[in-house]
This record gives C-alpha cells, structure tokens and sequence, in this order.
C-alpha cells in the first residue's frame, strides 16, 4: 500500500473554476516526488489540498489507507511535514528556536520541550550541516539557509513525508545542489519527498516520479521518464525544449534545456 | 508618611511571630495601605505586558498592543457605562470585559488581511480606538457633573491609590489565571506569529489558540483597566525590552514579562506618589518614563523585528 494517496481530487475557487481537475497520484516510502507546471497551475494549490490545508472539493487523501480528514492535525502532522516558501518576513526566532517548532505535532498543548526533543534539534540540524547557525536570529541569515532551517525545522518533527514548495527557488546553484542533495539523502532513511519546483532538470537529475500540472487542472503522473519528456512539456508549459544527456566529471546527467516559445503562443 | 526599611523587616518578623510589631499606625498604613498597592501595581504590570506581548505575537505586529488594539479604549468606554449606570466594582469589570472583546473582535474583524505582520491591524484598531474614545467622551457629556464625571475623570487617568483589598478581589482572580494559562502555553505561544498554513502544519489547531489568546489578553486588559483605569505604554514598552535582550522565544518572554511588568509599575507607582507633594498620575510618568527610554533602547538595538 502506498504511504499517500490522492484519489481523483478536485479543487475550485468560489467563482467555480476549476484549479485541479481529478488529479491522482500516489507516494511511497522513501520516493521522491517533483511536481511541475506553469506559473498560477496550481502547484502550491495541489500540496496544500494534499496535506488537507485546504480542502478537497471532490475526492480526497489518504495516509496509509486512512482518509487525511479523519486525523487530527497533530496526529497529522507527525506523519507530515511542511516546508513553505522560504519569504523574508519570517518570524525572527534565533534559528534553533525555529527548528524546535517542528516539535510541535509531537509536545502537549501545555507542555514545554523537554531535553530530548532540544537533542531532536540539534541532531537534524547537525545533519543538515547548519549548526554554525546556532545562536544567530532568522534575520540575520542567508536565503540559502534560511531554507535549511525550514528543512531541519521539518525534520524535527520525524516526519515520514515530507512536503516542500519550491525549495530550491530563489537560490544559487550551490544553495539548490545542497538543497537537492539534502533532498536525495532523506530519501535513503525512507522519508518520502514531495515538492514543487520550477527545474525540470532537477526532477530529471533526482526524482523517481514526477507529477506535471497543466493550466487545465489536469495532471499526468507516472516516473519521470514517462512524464518529463519533450512532448510533454510543450503541450504544458507551451515551449519547444530539448532533453537530452551531457556527459559531466560525475557521469551522464540528463537535462533540459528550454529553446523557444511555441508559434502564436507569445 | 516614610517607614524606614528596618521598621518594615520588624513589621514582617512579627506577623510570623518574631518580635513585636510598629506603632498601629505604621502597622495600619503597611498593611492596608501600602501592601494591596504594592500587590495591584505588580498585577497590573504583570497583566498588560502579558496582553501586550500576546497581541504582538497574536498579530505578528511589534506595534499591536492593548492601546494600539483599541482593548484599552472599548474597555474603558464599558467602564465609564458602568460608573454612568450606577454599576457595582463587579458590575463595572464585566462591562469592561464585554466592551473591551467587543473592540477587538471589531478591530480584527475589520484589520484581518492575508499575510502576517499586516500594519492594517493597527490602523484599524487606532481607528476602533478613537471610536470608543469618542464614545466615553459621549458618556463624560451625558455624567452627572457634581458625583459622576469626577469620578470617570479621575479613574480614566489611572491611579493606584485608595485601592483596599476590596479592589484587588475585583480583578486579580481573572489577572492571576491569565497569567497560569499564558506561563504554561508559553512555548506554544511561539506558533503564534508564523503563517497560517505553517502554524496548522505544526499540529497546533490554530484557531482555537488565537482565540484563546485573544481572549486571555482581552480578559488582562479589561481586568486592570477595572481595577486602576487607563495606564498606556506599559504593554508596548515591556515586552520590547525582554525581546531586545531575549530575543522572540516566548518560552523566556513570558516569564520576563513578568517579572519586568511587575518590577516597572511597581517602581513607576512608588515615584508617582514620592517625587511631589501631591501624587502624579501614573499613566503621566509611565509615558514621561518610557518614551526615551524606549527610544534609547531601540536605536541601540534595532528591536523592531518580531
């Protein structure tokens, strides 16, 4: 059985149009899953009904059989978790601060953290190589790791899924390799992946599957070889773009690489 | 009247059996007099910095507090009703109360946008503010001008003395339990400010928290507007001193919220009734006070962010 599932969800804005359209899809252990599609498709949308943060119109979600909506959001969201984008009004919590509220889902209404969930934090901010953040405030540090903290503050709840919009946007390249590379790494301890992005390169390069979201709501799915292909992303995002493998110093990789606008399409 | 220190270790020792105790005079002032205003001043403090601190938090905006809200206004316009009606203290509190709710729920439901640290909350409280600034002025027009507009005037100036015990019965239960509640949800007091879909992320029904919270802030502030009427500054400037030397984290906020809300009214009151011959009102000093102090901390700093 699948960790998550998404059967046939629909989602539509009060004036009636419809975003998504019997979108389904489905995540296991340890999987990593890119979502793509043009600007204003739905992307942030679809993750959001996925993780019941908005609702589904039609159809629904469900963790290891069980309808999302029958959880509480603490029980939720121990299984969940969310990394948002990374904006710069973020509340200016020293960055431990911050990733302790991942802990969250997993200490009482009235509780105070006690010494293991502290360890939790450090733990998974050691492994993400941001403990030199210690004591600095959210202000103070870069975009890059800012979103590093956001990952480690995802971690800290123990997560068996873990959902991230857009996570390498707004980096440079070596932000969005260690970004991507942090990604991957989580996959090998069985923690499923599930993000947004705008590189198919990256879904390319990393992904097992891949989900493409068309402005019509409606969605292909299957592995990324299936869906990411030159065919399909001219019918979706409306270029002409070419797939194909350079050979680098870390062997072939596959990439794409945009080439131009369709006619009559500017 | 001055009782020298060594007179009130005296005094202390023979409550608890050791010694003899002052004059009965002395005795009468310390513990009828000076005591319960010693006790409202630190429940005061204690009470608006904690509401103050909420707000901020509440509506991620250094700038939310219970005078920028409109709390303080819509809780004194209730109390000055309730002076015009003829209420009892109890009578007059639950008018404060209720008002004060009534202006907050206005000010968010009017102020409420998408996105954190919106500066529309406070505009609109400033303007529910004034609404209700109006409105006691409105109730002052209409007052009997030889018993009750005394009164209201006097009380909207905010003081601490004359209050026996008899006043601290009044708000100090509601104060006392505001403080358990918002000391034991300290760390989870720290969802408050983050996003809404990042806050329902972390498990925490969110909802239910900032009611809560509205709720318990509103509950302070219209307790201690009750109990010694208008007293400003004190939820801006306190817990911006603890976030400048703490940092955001309401697990250290709380507790030194208050103590520094105690220790401020406290230390302010006793210059209120010591620096002149005739006593200053307290909401005069608590802005002469923490204006430039407040203005000398945050040029340091920078403590703006939240």
């Amino acid at each position: 059985m699948s960790l998550l599932k998404v059967n046939k969800g629909v989602f539509s804005y009060p004036s009636g149009e419809k975003v998504l359209d019997e979108v389904c899809y489905e995540v296991g252990k340890g999987e990593l899953i890119s979502i793509l599609g043009p600007n204003g498709a739905g992307k942030t949308t679809l993750l959001k009904c996925t993780m019941g943060l908005l609702g589904w119109k039609e159809g629904n979600s469900t963790i290891n059989g069980i309808d999302i909506r029958k959880l509480s959001p603490r029980e939720l969201f121990s299984i969940v978790a969310y990394v948002p984008q990374a904006k710069a009004d973020t509340p200016n919590y020293y960055t431990e601060e911050m990733v302790l509220l991942g802990r969250g889902s997993r200490i009482g209404f009235f509780s105070q953290p006690t010494e293991k969930d502290r360890e939790v934090v450090l733990l998974c901010m050691e492994k993400l190589g941001i403990s030199h953040l210690i004591g600095k405030r959210c202000s103070e540090i870069s975009g890059g790791e800012l979103q590093m903290v956001l990952i480690a503050r995802a971690l800290a709840s123990e997560p068996e899924i873990i959902v991230l919009d857009e996570p390498e946007s707004n980096l440079d390249f070596k932000n969005q390799l260690m970004v991507m590379e942090t990604l991957s790494n989580l996959t090998h301890e069985n923690v499923a992946v599930l993000f947004n992005t705008h590189f198919p390169a990256h879904a390319l390069q990393y992904s097992t599957k891949a989900l493409m979201l068309a402005k019509n709501g409606k969605a292909i799915f299957g592995n990324v070889d299936e869906v990411i292909t030159e065919e399909n992303i001219k019918k979706v995002f409306g270029v002409n773009v070419a797939l194909s493998e350079i050979n680098t110093i870390n062997g072939t990789v596959r990439t794409v690489v945009p080439v131009s606008l369709l006619k009559g399409k500017i | 009247m001055v009782i020298p220190v060594p007179l009130i270790i005296s005094s202390v020792l023979s409550k608890i059996g050791i010694g003899d105790p002052a004059s009965s005079a002395i005795e009468k002032v310390l513990w009828n007099i000076r005591l319960p205003r010693i006790i409202l001043a630190s429940l005061a403090g204690i009470g608006l910095s904690l509401a103050g601190l909420s707000f901020q938090s509440l509506f991620a905006n250094p700038l939310a507090t219970p005078d920028t809200l409109g709390v303080a206004s819509g809780s004194s316009f209730g109390a000055c009703l309730g002076i015009l009606m003829g209420f009892s203290l109890r009578g007059i509190q639950l008018m404060a109360l209720a008002l004060g709710l009534v202006a907050v729920s206005i000010t968010w439901v009017c102020g409420r946008q998408k996105g954190r640290g919106t500066t529309t909350i406070v505009l609109s409280g400033i303007i529910i503010g004034s609404l209700f600034n109006a409105l006691v002025s409105l109730v002052k027009y209409v007052a009997d001008t030889e018993t009750q507009l005394p009164s209201i005037t006097y009380w909207l100036m905010g003081s601490m003395s004359g209050k026996g015990y008899s006043t601290l019965t009044i708000g100090s239960p509601l104060i006392v339990l505001g403080i358990v509640l918002l000391f034991l949800m300290r760390w989870r007091l720290n969802i408050l400010p983050l996003s809404d879909d990042e806050a329902k992320a972390s498990g925490t029904d969110i909802k239910k928290l900032r009611i809560a919270v509205i709720v318990i802030a509103t509950a302070l502030t219209a307790s201690c507007v009750s109990m010694c009427g208008q007293i400003g500054w004190v939820g801006l400037i306190v817990p911006h001193i603890c976030r400048m030397a703490l940092g955001n984290s309401h697990e250290k906020l709380v507790p030194s919220s208050i103590s520094i809300g105690a220790t401020f009214l406290v230390v302010v009151d006793t210059m209120s009734r010591t620096i002149a011959t005739s006593e200053i009102p307290i909401s005069v000093l608590t802005a002469l006070l923490g204006a430039p102090f407040f203005i000398v901390l945050m040029k340091k700093n920078g403590g703006w962010t939240l």
